[in-house]
């Protein structure tokens, strides 16, 4: 008569995949479980089987081959700031994960969970977007890799098939001269991003900006890719990138948000965010190369 | 339906026929009689269930007990007696780090952790780190000096020994 | 009673007396109560702001297998029951819902989880009535009635001097409005009642910050006499007022009775937020008039306060009103309203907190236009010893027989003493204020978007209240010169149970270790005032003391007569021990006293100390004050406030335990500043339903939000009625938070904001959103 549901625990990827294929909508692949135990107290998803992935320590790995660093789904939002070199390749990742939740969810999220709950305001698809991350999605019958800013299609909504499993993540080595920051904006230090932005600019050897990625998370459906404000900096000399200049890429970024107002703060209140923010996420990488 | 989960609370193992969504929290507070474990928000925000999990701090509201099983669970329980309190619950004391104390089983088990961690933590560090932590008496500071003063004591344990 | 002498253990800051089950998880809270044989309940909430019920069905619910029995309105006496200070009227269960979450019905069953499958088959049929959620629209006369007797309660008024006058002799006169969004209590702690009927007698194990009041309301409401309701009050966590005689109470006791077995109602997260109570939604409008000396020529403001489906307050409490009384002219207007949200009422600080800020902000602004100093124009104007309490003009003290009041009584109807002087001027020192204040309006330091100032305030609470209950208390000493206090204040964290102690120890001449406190039993305790009004650490004080000193003088009598015929006059007590200064070779330990036999009765002696002295009522002589010093930073672009710094003082007269009182102030400061910067309810603006009843969306300070190091200095003042010259301690920090970090984002950015001074705010005032 109390609402449950069956526990599952496979030992290898394949194994999960097989599970999934067998139950179909009918499971769910549990990795933290800290979003989905919640929606499923509350009654807003429902699920007869579940698929604990807590036995694939593979998937937990964070490798680092032939300058591709691939992070597993499963691995925890803390492993990021614990492993020994991906703060070092990737400071963004520790600035994100310095300020993800709580410590204590730190210890339990996964990387995978937080881009498969898929809301817009997840903290780690900004920067990992902004770093050119691919992930792979594995099932029975094949796999396939996808660029993560690909991998959303809606809030809660991702590109995942039925039956597909996010298996990693992986992000190649930035070229040389390359910065990463990341922004975010709550209303207290504890607190899910209201607007969120990372930005990525990659300089060549005369010092003009050679690639710019500028990701918004929180201000659309999904994290968004402002490639009208990337434009914007792509040839422009580090010295040219002026206050004028920040002005008008912040407002081309803060042009393409579609925001929304809820409880938590005011569609306005986004949309000035996401200018404020993408202006000093910008400001802030092209210090950073400047130096 | 129910399954059979191992768990090793405190140094001592039991094993309980719980249904499968049952969180660890629930299954310590509600069917080992842990109350120290508390079960407030039960979303991840307040802390107050927070037990360390092979020595990490976390929610127990949201961790399913299964995802527990055969894993070393310290409570409160399991750290100091009455007549014979763990420096840092010693400090808590001395420091007057609690008012009502709802919240601090949670505080000091994650001090523990942290303490581990990093032995001398700065005052901005310790209230980053516990701010996975709500007190709503408003304790805070002394909070902090509390392990302020346990990290001194432990360090001087440690030296002494 | 007030002369400085060392104290033995008054004014130490010894640990809590119940440290060690805190600090090991050994301390029950109201959920962890268990009963044999004891079922669970589960409340059914409505879902409509307003609405008749005209059909409630429990067939289909009762014959759920494991259901025990449902309560709903045909269940409920007729009778409205009225919480404290008019915090509730209304039937423990009506066919008429005002608020989304008001109780309809409450299932027992074996398990949780069957009371909750219950309530889904409870067939409820609803008339829906149109409701009403916004104070201004609901007084009028037309907006849909909540209550019976209208929604509007009648003003309340004080006035004095003549406003006209005042604005006649004013140099400079300011206007201003401020609106108020509604603070939640957000406990960590949940609460539980669990009720057990044997016979017509019933034990109720709950939090409740009034034990002795509930127990009168379940007697009353249930139709059995006080003597055979047992009320045991347990801890819960924080309070703030949230937890006095209750629904969630009443309604258990009620179910408990039909099912004849114990039963058990559980709130969680959600029920505790938003079904309970709430502070009100208040707005304040006035102008205040001053001269280019400084002086206050007059205040005229008019307040208005929700008070939500059941909340029957004519008035928020207001001490703001004397604080700055001291001007020759001034009239405060408080209007209360019903709404169709969920009930409104006291919260920390009360009125003080709101109308308070308000009245600070008013003296600001006047402040501004005469270009001085607000640290200056406080110290101006702040009510002084012996200056007339406004709040008690009139009525009050007329209806009072003067002419039988005790000699040495405080004169009534005046202020007896404060420290807030000293507060200002020490704490201004402590946070380097002539260093850090600029100018009005001008920011100190400006760094790209970051602008930072500081502000100053003030804030006035009563010292309980002799309204509504008197206090007692009772010492027992025991056959080992161990003792227990009885005094019934419950247990929610405030640190009294070791006050209280201290108090009675230091009286009573004996160690604290050998003294335990009984604060919860209504069996043990004799009927008391609860912990509200920040009744505790005076008026129970008071109590306590005067229980503690009969006590010790029963033992003196008992000594003597044990001692015979040569027994010194000169009799005293000392850590336990009768001796004499005159004789030194008297030296009786309590234990040999409390088992020798008396003389007389040939029994061993019964020491038994009760209050019997009345205490002067409070509300006409005694107040105390907070002032809170704050640096902010506000970054113009994000419109985020951050604190930098935070000075608190604060005249509680003579500090009982200086880190119990520290952890009062820190707490109260970071409540206030919480509700300063991030705390409101979200009403759905349909329904009148709470949109963040938890915190993931209500937002509380952590402790990386507030600064992690703030000053706290006590006044320099000894209370000559209070216990050792104690005065209040809990509800004055919540006050000056508001108006302090009010002002210092006006001196960083121009603007005075509505409370919360959340980021779109600041964005909107400053025209950027």
């Amino acid at each position: 008569m109390t609402r449950s549901f069956q526990h599952l625990r496979p030992n290898t990827p394949r194994e999960a995949c097989e599970l999934k294929a067998r139950h179909g909508g009918r499971a769910v692949f549990w990795a933290g479980g800290t979003d989905l135990l919640l929606q499923w107290r509350r009654g807003a998803i429902d699920f007869e089987y579940c698929i604990d992935l807590s036995d694939l320590d593979d998937l937990r790995q964070i490798r680092n081959n032939d300058g591709v660093t691939t992070i597993g789904a499963l691995a925890t939002i803390v492993s990021l700031q614990t492993h020994e070199s991906l703060g070092r390749d990737f400071p963004v990742l520790l600035d994100m994960a310095d300020r993800f939740a709580t410590p204590q969810i730190r210890n339990i999220a996964t990387v995978g969970g937080n881009l498969c709950h898929g809301v817009p305001s997840a903290d780690s698809a900004p920067p990992l977007i902004a770093l050119g991350a691919e992930v792979k999605l594995v099932s029975l019958e094949r796999e396939r890799i996808l660029p993560l800013e690909s991998f959303f299609e809606g809030p809660k909504k991702t590109a995942l098939r039925e039956g597909e499993m996010l298996a990693e993540i992986s992000i190649q080595r930035l070229p040389e001269r390359s910065a990463c920051t990341f922004e975010r904006m709550a209303r207290s230090y504890v607190d899910i991003a209201l607007a969120s932005v990372a930005c990525r600019l990659t300089v060549d050897d005369e010092d003009r900006i050679s690639q710019a990625r500028i990701v918004l998370g929180a201000v659309a459906p999904v994290p968004l890719r402002s490639t009208g404000a990337e434009d914007l900096l792509i040839g422009i000399p580090l010295s040219d990138v002026t206050e004028e200049l920040l002005d008008e890429v912040a407002g081309r970024a803060a042009a393409d948000t579609r925001p929304i107002s809820d409880v938590r703060t005011s569609a306005a209140y986004r949309k000035h965010m996401s200018a404020v923010l993408a202006k000093r996420a910008v400001a802030d990488a092209a210090r950073r190369l400047g130096e | 339906m129910t399954i059979e989960v191992s768990l090793r609370v405190n140094g001592l193992d039991h094993t309980v026929e719980i249904p499968p969504h049952e969180t660890l929290g629930q299954v310590l507070n509600g069917r080992l009689g842990l109350n120290g474990v508390r079960l407030s928000c039960e979303e991840g925000e307040c802390g107050a269930c927070t037990v360390l999990v092979d020595g990490e701090a976390i929610n127990s509201c949201l961790m399913l007990a299964v995802q527990a099983g055969n894993r070393d669970i310290l409570t409160i329980e399991g750290l100091g007696t009455p007549e014979n309190l763990h420096p840092i619950q010693q400090a808590f004391v001395d420091e007057h780090g609690f008012q009502c104390s709802f919240c601090t089983p949670g505080f000091v088990l994650s001090s523990k952790a942290l303490l581990e961690e990093t032995p001398h933590p700065e005052a901005a560090e310790i209230a980053a780190e516990l701010s996975g932590h709500i007190c709503r008496c408003g304790t805070y500071p002394n909070i902090i000096r509390a392990v302020q003063r346990a990290a001194e004591e432990l360090a001087e344990e440690a030296t002494n020994e | 009673m007030s002369d400085q002498q060392d104290f033995t253990i008054v004014g130490k800051a010894i640990p809590l007396k119940d440290a060690t089950d805190k600090v090991t998880g050994r301390l029950k809270f109201s959920g962890d109560i268990r009963v044999p044989d004891m079922v669970h309940g589960k409340i059914l909430h409505s879902p409509h702001p307003h609405a008749r019920i005209t059909v409630i069905d429990i067939r289909r619910a009762e014959s759920l297998p494991g259901v025990l029995g449902i309560v709903t309105h045909q269940d409920a006496p007729a009778w409205e029951w009225e919480n404290c200070w008019h915090n509730y009227g209304g039937r423990i269960l009506d066919d008429k819902v005002r608020f989304v979450g008001d109780e309809v019905a409450a299932v027992a069953a074996e398990s949780v989880e069957i009371a909750e499958a219950a309530l889904e088959l409870i067939d409820v049929e609803y008339e829906i009535l149109e409701p009403t959620f916004d104070p201004i629209e609901a007084l009028d006369p037309d907006a849909p009635q909540v209550r019976a007797e209208g929604n509007a309660r009648p003003p309340t008024e004080v006035v004095w001097g003549d406003i006209d006058e005042g604005a006649e002799m004013s140099d400079v006169i300011v206007e201003s409005s401020m609106a108020f969004d509604s603070q939640a209590y957000a406990p960590i702690g949940r609460n539980a009642c669990t009720a057990q009927w044997d016979g017509d007698r019933v034990t109720v194990w709950t939090c409740t910050q009034t034990p002795s009041e509930m127990r009168d309301a379940i007697a009353r409401g249930l139709g059995v006499p006080v003597s055979n309701v047992r009320v045991i009050s347990q801890p819960c966590g924080s309070s703030f007022g949230l937890w006095w005689i209750g629904s969630l109470q009443l309604i258990t006791v009620l179910l408990a009775r039909k099912i004849g077995k114990a039963v058990q109602i559980s709130l969680d997260q959600e029920e505790c937020f938003a079904t309970v109570k709430r502070r009100h939604l208040e707005r304040s409008t006035g102008r205040l008039g001053a001269k280019r000396d400084g002086s206050v020529t007059f205040i005229d403001l008019e307040h208005v306060h929700d008070n939500g489906g059941y909340g029957l307050k004519p008035d928020v409490g207001f001490l703001t009103v004397d604080l700055w009384g001291a001007g020759p002219n001034g009239r405060f207007i408080d209007r209360g309203v019903s709404t169709n949200l969920v009930t409104a009422g006291c919260m920390r600080g009360v009125g003080d907190v709101t109308m308070g800020a308000f009245v600070e902000r008013l003296l600001d602004m006047a402040a501004v236009e005469i270009d001085m100093d607000p640290l200056e124009f406080r110290l101006k104007n702040h009510i002084r010893a012996g200056d007339p309490l406004r709040a008690m003009e009139g009525e009050t003290l007329d209806q009072m027989d003067h002419a039988s009041l005790p000699d040495g009584w405080p004169e009534l109807g005046k202020l007896d003493g404060e420290a807030l002087s000293d507060c200002l001027i020490r704490g201004a020192e402590a946070f380097g204020w002539n260093e850090k204040w600029t100018d009005w309006g001008k920011p100190s330091a400006v760094d790209g978007p970051k602008r930072r100032a500081v502000g100053v305030a003030t804030g006035v609470h009563s010292c309980g209240t002799e309204d509504e209950y008197p206090v007692s208390a009772l010492v027992r000493v025991h056959s080992d010169g161990s003792a227990t206090l009885h005094c019934s204040m419950g247990r929610q964290g405030q640190g009294s149970e070791t006050t209280q102690a201290q108090i009675a120890a230091e009286a009573l001449c004996i160690s604290v270790d050998r003294l335990r406190v009984e604060a919860g039993d209504t069996d043990a305790c004799p009927p008391s005032h609860g912990a509200i009004a920040s009744n505790t650490s005076y008026r129970t004080g008071f109590a306590t003391w005067d229980a503690a000193l009969d006590a010790k003088q029963q033992i003196l009598d008992t000594a003597a007569m044990q001692l015979g015929g040569s027994a010194p006059d000169d009799l005293d007590m000392r850590d336990g021990v009768v001796f004499s200064p005159s004789d030194p070779t008297v030296s009786l330990t309590l234990e040999e006293i409390m088992s020798t036999y008396r003389p007389d009765s040939m029994t061993p002696p019964m020491i038994l100390g009760r209050t019997s002295t009345p205490m002067p009522p409070s509300m006409m002589y005694a107040r105390y004050f907070a002032a809170h010093f704050v640096e902010v930073e506000v970054d113009v672009d994000t419109g985020e406030i951050q604190l930098l710094d935070y000075v608190a003082t604060q005249d509680s007269g003579t500090v009982l335990n200086a880190k119990v009182l520290e952890n009062q102030v820190i707490g109260g400061a970071i409540l206030g500043a919480g509700f300063a910067l991030t705390e409101r309810l979200a009403f759905e603006p349909d329904t009148g339903k709470i949109l963040n009843p938890g915190f993931l969306d209500y937002k509380v300070m952590r402790a990386p939000d507030f600064p992690i190091d703030p000053g706290v200095l006590f006044g320099d003042s000894h209370d000559p009625v209070g216990a050792f010259g104690a005065k209040s301690g809990g509800e004055a920090p919540t006050t000056a938070p508001i108006p302090a970090i009010s002002q210092a984002v006006y001196n960083a950015i121009g603007v005075w904001l509505d409370i919360p001074m959340t980021p779109e705010r600041v964005l909107e005032a400053l025209g950027k959103i």
